[in-house]
């Protein structure tokens, strides 16, 4: 049941995410797209 | 043997503040610079009696300059004039309506009483907000070491108030902007200073979005040309000994166990120091003059992660007659979109843009001295990036369409017979600048400067990739600026203290 509840919560947020980011304006959705491409090398960047 | 305590490669303002407070901390100190002038971006070169800025053209945010000087033990007015610039700015609109700001914010309020009613409150909340930041924010962000956690950690255990304005960081300008101003044109007048940070509107760190605050507090000129400060620092420590060799081009950084122990010249000369600082973009520094082969896998991919800064073509021009215009900086502004879409639009897509982003610096206005009696000098810059690398073609081949298309705009703008009157007149293209001061690209802040580059993302003044290798300048938290690499000489210098004192 917990596990049930778990993916269920897992879904909405990737719904909510998904619907957030597609009524977003070009401009955010631009933003979010750079972060994207940039957060992975966040843990690089701090240690040089 | 060491030869020097200290080599520092490059005598931007960070290489010469770094150099200069080595020195006066009694490490023997030597600033190697490749070209013929000191200054880097912030310089001036003369030419038949004119004297053109190569790129810096104000400094505002004067407490990092004082602060070198309070540490060299010196009074920064033996050693700078600076000239107060008052109108900060004056603004001409897409659609041809001028309008000035005063350094005062009572007055600047009645500028924007006129044009934006709605706007005022929205100014005033931004100014109060924005003054009591900028206050708190000075030393505790910008004069502070901030590359590790715990140095964050400690900033904010010490001053407890930041943490109010840490969300600014992550928003973005245009989003600080636009919670504060409704009006296009207001909004445009405050949001085109994302480009002096590097980054459109919908990129760029909120925390800029206040750069159009921090003018209030004043803008300056040096007398004898933006040259004149990191000529006032060099006289300053010259009582500590502190030595700067132009024309001398450091081809490496010698590497041995991992330690940086000196440098390798062009001509093959070897100099050893106990510890070398580089002023350089932070790529070429790593990738160039350290090398790959030295580098550990994580610090290879952590380097070749940034994105170098935007170039940006400059035309200098000396004239027999005044220039119709009514400060020191005239911005040719848009409004927020048309900013994001030279970004997008053009600058990404190898186009250069077609635009009016202009930004015309008049430093005559401020210095006659600059240029033979009666005559005048304009700096001229595209306040938008334009690409390195123009689709199918190159900027030599595309100077002199360039240099019509700029005269096009100055006759618009500042001189309708500006043809008749120019005395002299030189293009400075990103690969000229590229050339000039082997900036990667022709970038002109080192590195691109976003909320993922910022603080403890950007390269660290104290390499922890390689040691007894030290970062200065605007490869450096907080990025490009006279008063930001000015600051990272501070931070950079107080770690070597630490270090090797
Ligand atoms: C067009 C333009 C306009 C600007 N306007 C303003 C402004 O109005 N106000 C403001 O606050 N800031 C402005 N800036 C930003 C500011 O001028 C810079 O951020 C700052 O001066 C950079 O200092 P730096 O310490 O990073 O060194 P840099 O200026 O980058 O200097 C680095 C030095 O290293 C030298 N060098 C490179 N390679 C080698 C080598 N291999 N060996 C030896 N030497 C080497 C270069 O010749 C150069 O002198 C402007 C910049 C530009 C380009």
């Amino acid at each position: 049941m917990k596990k049930k509840i778990r993916a269920a919560l897992g879904l909405a947020l990737i719904a909510g995410a998904a619907a957030a980011y597609f009524s977003a304006s070009e401009s955010t959705r631009r933003y979010i797209k750079h972060l994207g491409r940039q957060v992975p090398y966040l843990p690089y960047r701090y240690l040089i | 043997m060491a030869d020097y305590d200290a080599i520092v490669i490059g005598a931007g303002l960070g290489g010469i503040s770094t150099g200069a407070l080595c020195a006066k901390n009694g490490f023997k100190t030597v600033i190697l610079e490749q070209s013929d002038l000191i200054g880097g971006c912030c310089s001036t070169y003369e030419r038949d009696g004119y004297k053109f800025d190569i790129g810096a053209s104000i400094v505002e945010i004067t407490q990092p300059m004082e602060r070198v000087f309070e540490l060299l033990g010196k009074r920064r007015e033996d050693y700078i004039d600076l000239v107060p610039c008052d109108p900060i700015y004056s603004f001409i609109t897409e659609d041809g309506r001028k309008f000035s700001y005063p350094t005062d914010i009572d007055e600047t309020t009645k500028v924007i009483e006129q044009i934006a009613p709605e706007d005022v409150e929205g100014w005033k909340a931004f100014s109060d907000m924005g003054m009591e930041m900028i206050e708190k924010m000075m030393d505790a962000v910008m004069l502070s070491p901030l590359n590790s956690i715990p140095e964050a950690l400690a900033m904010v255990a010490k001053n407890p108030r930041v943490v109010k304005y840490a969300p600014l960081f992550l928003r973005t300008h245009q989003a600080v902007v636009r919670k504060y101003y409704k009006n296009p044109v207001i909004q445009g007048s405050v949001a085109f200073q994302s480009y002096f940070a590097g980054a459109p509107p919908e990129l760029g760190s909120g925390i800029f979005g206040f750069i159009a605050l921090s003018e209030h507090l004043g803008i300056f000129y040096p007398k004898g040309g933006m040259i004149s400060i990191p000529q006032g620092i060099i006289n300053a420590a010259s009582d500590f000994g502190l030595e700067v060799r132009t024309n001398t081009k450091v081809e490496n950084i010698i590497v041995e166990g991992g330690k940086a122990v000196g440098v390798r010249l062009e001509d093959g000369t070897e100099m050893r120091s106990r510890f070398v600082v580089s002023n350089l973009n932070a790529k070429v520094t790593y990738l160039k003059l350290v090398r790959p082969e030295n580098l550990p896998k994580w610090a290879l991919k952590a380097i070749s992660s940034y994105e170098v800064s935007m170039p940006c073509p400059m035309i200098y021009v000396g004239l027999d007659a005044r220039p119709d215009l009514d400060a020191h900086h005239t911005v040719v502004t848009g409004s927020i979109d048309a900013m994001n879409d030279v970004w997008n639009n053009y600058y990404k897509k190898g186009v250069i843009p077609r635009t009016a982003m202009s930004l015309i610096c008049w430093p005559t206005e401020a210095d006659p001295s600059l240029a033979p009696e009666g005559h005048h000098v304009l700096n001229f810059l595209c306040n938008a990036p334009a690409p390195y690398a123009p689709l199918g073609d190159n900027w030599d081949r595309i100077k002199d369409w360039y240099r019509e298309a700029a005269l096009d705009e100055l006759e618009k703008y500042v001189l309708p017979d500006v043809r008749d009157h120019i005395t002299i007149m030189d293009v400075s293209t990103p690969l000229d600048f590229e050339r000039r001061l082997l900036s990667p690209q022709g970038g002109i802040y080192g590195l691109f400067s976003d909320m993922t580059t910022l603080a403890l993302f950007r390269p660290h003044a104290r390499s922890r990739a390689i040691k007894n290798l030290y970062l200065t300048g605007s490869s450096t938290h907080l990025g490009g600026g006279v008063p930001t690499t000015l600051a990272s000489g501070v931070i950079t210098s107080s770690y070597i203290l630490k270090d090797h004192g």
